[in-house]
């Protein structure tokens, strides 16, 4: 279809003095963000680094999570955060207070991070040292799951609030994710929302999905959570 | 609308091609997306039109999108098939099918256009 008649071929416009030359490319489209997000999962791998994308919907708890994550390890484990979000401009602030290095990335308006963003903000955390390095991505639960940052693990959140239907409706981000978090859990005796047939609806879309159904509030439903992540930092160690 | 980051990467690349190639601007460009590669294809056509009205590069590009269905393979039996959304194995009706295509999100093919001087003889 082309813009000037909506025919479905366009040959007929090409002038016909046109010398034309076709070129086999078969590279991926994010060819660019590929190469510079395997730069950076070489990087965190030689720093004895394991690194999160946290993928969520605004609001879905990426913050909160990661708060009460550092309340529970920050004696045991070094972690330092990424900010990528900027729907909550305070999110930075809300890290730092918890005594841990974090660095803001400012998208511009983007919908995601990309690999580059990281890279830069990956430098401006040398110097510290840390184990465990969680990004929290754009506030997005579609786009950024396009965009390899060269984490080691990905994860996806979705909230009780949010709805039962959100593995169903966007299977990509699933798809494509190592850990999903159902969060808020302590709403569930307000909201219809059965996190077993959740959780089973994810696996069945990607069976490897390690899952957990956590809330802040529950101090207990963030042990295995907790547990993971130790388990993660021993293996890299 | 990430289709608009995924579409100037396209453009970056087929540039710095075209670039290396002498070519004066591109006739045709062909990608292949998935189903399951979280792209919308409207979104990305809307995304490539809105471009081209900025670059005059890609003034008489035109994009075809080649879809890929997805195709699932059975983890425990091996049953391939096309079944969309969550469904379980047809073969052995157990739970645990694997995306073995519709996750790409590539750029196949450009046409460029060269400069006419090649043109002197038919
Ligand atoms: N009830 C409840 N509220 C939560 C929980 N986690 C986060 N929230 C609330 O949800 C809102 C958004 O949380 P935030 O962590 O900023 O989400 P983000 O945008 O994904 O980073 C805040 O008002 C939090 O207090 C939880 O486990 N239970
Ligand atoms: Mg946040
Ligand atoms: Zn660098
Ligand atoms: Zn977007
Ligand atoms: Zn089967």
């Amino acid at each position: 279809m082309c813009d000037h008649c909506g025919c479905e071929t366009h040959q007929h416009h090409e002038p016909q003095e046109q010398k034309l030359k076709e070129i086999e490319l078969e590279k991926s489209i994010l060819a660019a963000n590929e190469q510079v997000a395997q730069k950076n999962r070489e990087h965190f791998r030689n720093k004895g680094i394991v690194v999160f994308n946290l993928i969520s919907a605004p609001g879905s708890g990426k913050t909160s999570l990661l708060e009460a994550t550092i309340e529970a390890l920050k004696d045991e484990i070094p972690i330092a955060v990424i900010e990528g979000d900027p729907e909550t401009e305070r999110d930075a602030e809300r890290i730092r207070a918890k005594g841990v290095p974090v660095v803001q990335i400012t998208t511009g308006g983007a919908c995601h991070l990309d690999a580059q963003m990281v890279h830069r903000a990956f430098h401006q955390l040398e110097g510290q040292d840390f184990r465990l390095l969680f990004i929290e991505n754009v506030g997005n639960l579609v786009c950024p799951s396009s965009f390899d940052l060269g984490e080691d693990i990905r994860v996806v959140l979705v909230s009780v609030p949010e709805g039962p239907d959100k593995p169903v409706k966007y299977p990509a981000s699933f798809i494509k994710a190592d850990v999903f978090c159902v969060t808020k859990a302590d709403l569930l005796p307000y909201f219809d929302f059965d996190p077993e047939e959740v959780v089973r609806n994810a696996k069945r879309l990607n069976p490897k999905l390690r899952t957990f159904v956590l809330s802040v509030k529950e101090p207990e439903s963030l042990k295995e959570w907790i547990n993971f992540l130790k388990e993660m930092a021993a293996q890299r160690a | 609308m990430h289709e608009t980051s995924l579409v100037l990467s396209m453009c970056a690349q087929i540039r710095e091609l075209a670039q290396k190639e002498g070519a004066q601007g591109v006739a045709t460009i062909t990608v292949r997306i998935g189903e399951l590669a979280g792209v919308e294809f409207e979104a990305f056509s809307f995304a490539f039109e809105v471009y081209k009205k900025q670059d005059p590069f890609f003034a008489q590009a035109h994009l075809k999108i080649e879809k890929v269905p997805a195709r699932l393979r059975c983890l425990l039996c091996g049953h391939e098939t096309q079944a969309q959304g969550l469904t379980p194995c047809p073969a052995c009706g157990q739970w645990g099918l694997e995306p073995i295509t519709g996750k790409e999100l590539d750029l196949l093919k450009v046409e460029l256009i060269l400069p006419e001087e090649g043109k002197d003889h038919v």
